[in-house]
């Protein structure tokens, strides 16, 4: 009886789920279908599912506009670079001020606070002027280093540090540890979750970013995937064949590395409670 | 022997010739806003200019849409990291605004260049505080672009498009159709896609102006510019146009629901022949007067070496040659801002085989522009704003231009 009834439990969650799946696939779909359709297809109406030829045109043709494989190249060193640099420096950071006692202590955690409310567009020009003066513009620099310090970073990171039981650093020191065998050997591994989540955070925005790079970089082998995407983007009408076929290259990669990875990620989605 | 004389001859000069190119060959650093197939109309351009003119090396850039350009540009002038040129949006607010005229000098200076040939409205686009800091390049302007079949529907002759603004409001309201019965109409006579733009045409042609160059006074709150607005007010009132809905015009357009567009001339070759039914293109409808407000981004040049600069003059009075200006219009749909583009072999072809351009390249005489001034875009934002005030019924057409006009006053006093 009770197994009869969870079945039926079940079924109702089932399609829940699965209604939630085609909401979340169905951009993937007419993403992937719409790279294969001609100029023609991709703007009839009413919209057609299906390319009325299938067309593998659209690739190439992208592939002369934009040099997407260096671009591609590029939107993985900056970003990863971005991520490992910026979550290091934030653990530094963050560890100190949830930890350590020096003077000025909440001074500069409210000044760390202070950079979260500025939009990036007021920071973008002054910004801009010390990279250049530095001889960053058009340079992996450029795109790197202005972003290895973050507040936000920081704070979340902070916020989370000064949870965890000031015991469990007193034993270490104990045993001998110094401040950066607590940091690793405590504070760390204890913070797994957060460490996680802020790393996905910091890829997803930068990996996404598109004013910054444009605006710093001048030639093509230095610029970053959004910058390629947004060329597709028209005055007067995007070419959506052919932006569906860039973005659809522009995904499959990740997605390749999802698959392969996949098994890793959901254990660690189960060990954490972090979704991924 | 005097065989093998004559080659070594001839490759002793060959030679010299090849260094003399490289030695005296320049690098310039060129701007772009264009993307997409615009985009790579642009580069096939310049990379023929480097074929024709070896000594220059043209090195592009891409620069996002016209707001990231404009940002990219701000950037570059507070380090002065500027490049040689570019096609740029609002140009004259960074050239003429910082003193940089220096195009007026190779203009003035270029006997070959002829100044004349160029629709004076295109100049005026080209001016800061009165003079000339740019060259006009990527204009566009509104058109009208309606359904033939929706107008034959509705009884109305489809050869016949509107002809004044009180035509349009006639048209439209036999267009718009309620199939449902929901109260709600399903097919709409008139939609506007952007609403400042086409509004300025009105104020134009009901012989009104829209800022005072020389104080920056706004003029659209007199008697004619209310005028204006109230007419606005009168063709969603009279459910010719829908309240506030001026995003979906494309999509509208595009699925067969409405009647008259009015939009960039880009639309031109994005629909011609290629929706499911015939698309007609026409002037935009007068009021007391023909004008047209025309948009885009103008070429310009920032001065660095003498070199330089003469190389940069070399490439925009290339790209703005007759022939070549002609192409890159036929190309992207832009339209030509000189007369003589029209009298190109290939253009008039292209005029007959596409009628619907016609309309558009046709048009530009009666184009009109306005100094550039820095509160353009806070011009615009206010008008968009209020004239979705007056179409809700928020505010009066006389309150709301009242308004806008005082607001724009107090952002250019500061």
């Amino acid at each position: 009886m009770e197994a009869r009834k969870s079945v039926k439990k079940s079924w109702y969650v089932h399609l829940l789920l699965f209604t939630g799946t085609v909401l979340m696939i169905f951009p993937f779909i007419w993403m992937f279908l719409s790279a294969f359709k001609t100029d023609l297809d991709v703007f009839s109406y009413p919209p057609k599912w299906l390319p009325s030829t299938w067309t593998l045109e659209n690739f190439p043709r992208v592939l002369e506009m934009v040099p997407f494989v260096r671009y591609y190249l590029n939107s993985i060193v900056v970003t990863s670079s971005i991520t490992f640099g910026q979550v290091f420096l934030s653990i530094l950071a963050a560890y100190a001020l949830a930890r350590l006692h020096f003077p000025g202590k909440t001074a500069v955690t409210i000044l760390l606070l202070s950079t979260m409310i500025m939009p990036f567009q007021v920071t973008l020009v002054p910004m801009f002027m010390i990279v250049y003066k530095f001889g960053w513009i058009d340079t992996y620099q450029g795109l790197i280093v202005p972003f290895l310090f973050s507040g936000f970073s920081i704070f979340f990171l902070r916020q989370f540090f000064v949870t965890i039981p000031k015991d469990l650093e007193d034993a270490a020191k104990i045993d001998g540890c110094g401040y950066f065998g607590i940091l690793f050997n405590v504070i760390m591994p204890n913070s797994k979750a957060p460490i996680g989540t802020i790393s996905l955070f910091v890829f997803l925005t930068h990996w996404r970013s598109y004013l910054w790079p444009l605006v710093v970089t001048n030639s093509p082998e230095m610029r970053t995937l959004p910058v390629g995407l947004k060329y597709f983007v028209e005055e007067g009408g995007t070419q959506y064949n052919l932006m569906m076929a860039a973005s659809l290259m522009a995904i499959i990669p990740v997605l390749i590395v999802y698959i392969v990875a996949e098994r890793h990620l959901v254990k660690s989605t189960t060990l954490t409670g972090l979704k991924f | 022997m005097r065989r093998c004389f004559a080659v070594k001859r001839f490759l002793l000069v060959a030679l010299v010739v090849f260094l003399t190119i490289t030695a005296l060959s320049v690098e310039i650093v060129f701007w772009y806003p264009l993307s997409g197939s615009k985009g790579q109309v642009f580069k096939e351009l310049v990379a023929r200019f480097e074929k024709v003119y070896p000594d220059v090396k043209v090195k592009l850039v891409y620069t996002g849409k016209y707001s990231d350009t404009a940002q990219k540009v701000v950037s570059a002038l507070a380090t002065k990291s500027l490049p040689n040129g570019g096609i740029i949006p609002a140009g004259p607010i960074f050239t003429g605004a910082y003193g940089n005229y220096k195009i007026l000098e190779y203009i003035e200076s270029d006997s070959e260049f002829n100044m004349s040939d160029f629709y004076e409205v295109g100049w005026d686009y080209a001016k800061y505080k009165g003079k000339i800091c740019a060259i006009p390049y990527n204009i566009s302007t509104p058109v009208l672009i309606y359904n033939k079949e929706l107008m034959a529907e509705a009884g109305l002759d489809p050869s016949k498009p509107p002809e004044t603004w009180a035509e349009l409001l006639e048209y439209a309201k036999k267009i718009t159709k309620d199939l449902n019965d929901d109260g709600e109409p399903d097919v709409w006579g008139l939609n506007i896609k952007d609403t400042p733009w086409i509004f300025k045409a009105m104020l134009f042609q009901n012989d009104c102006g829209i800022i005072d160059s020389n104080t920056l006074t706004p003029l659209f709150d007199g008697p004619k510019g209310v005028e204006a607005a109230t007419f606005w007010k009168k063709l969603v009132d009279e459910k010719a146009m829908p309240v506030g809905m001026h995003n979906l015009a494309d999509k509208q357009f595009m699925s067969g629901t409405l009647g008259f567009y009015m939009g960039s001339s880009s639309r031109i070759g994005k629909w011609s022949g290629k929706l499911p039914f015939e698309v007609g293109v026409a002037f935009l409808p007068k009021m007391v007067k023909r004008a047209i407000p025309i948009g885009g981004a103008v070429l310009v040049l920032f001065p660095h070496s003498k070199a330089e600069d003469d190389a940069v003059w070399k490439l925009i009075k290339w790209l703005v040659s007759p022939e070549n200006l002609g192409e890159f219009c036929i190309m992207t749909g832009y339209i030509p801002i000189r007369k003589s583009v029209l009298e190109v072999p290939k253009v008039r072809k292209f005029m007959e085989e596409n009628p619907n351009y016609r309309v558009a390249f046709e048009q530009m005489k009666y184009g009109r522009a306005y100094w550039h001034f820095e509160q353009m875009g806070t011009m615009d934002a206010l008008l968009y704003e209020y004239l979705d005030k007056i179409e809700r019924g928020v505010l009066t057409p006389e309150e709301a231009m009242k308004e806008a006009a005082e607001k724009l006053r107090k952002e250019i006093e500061s």
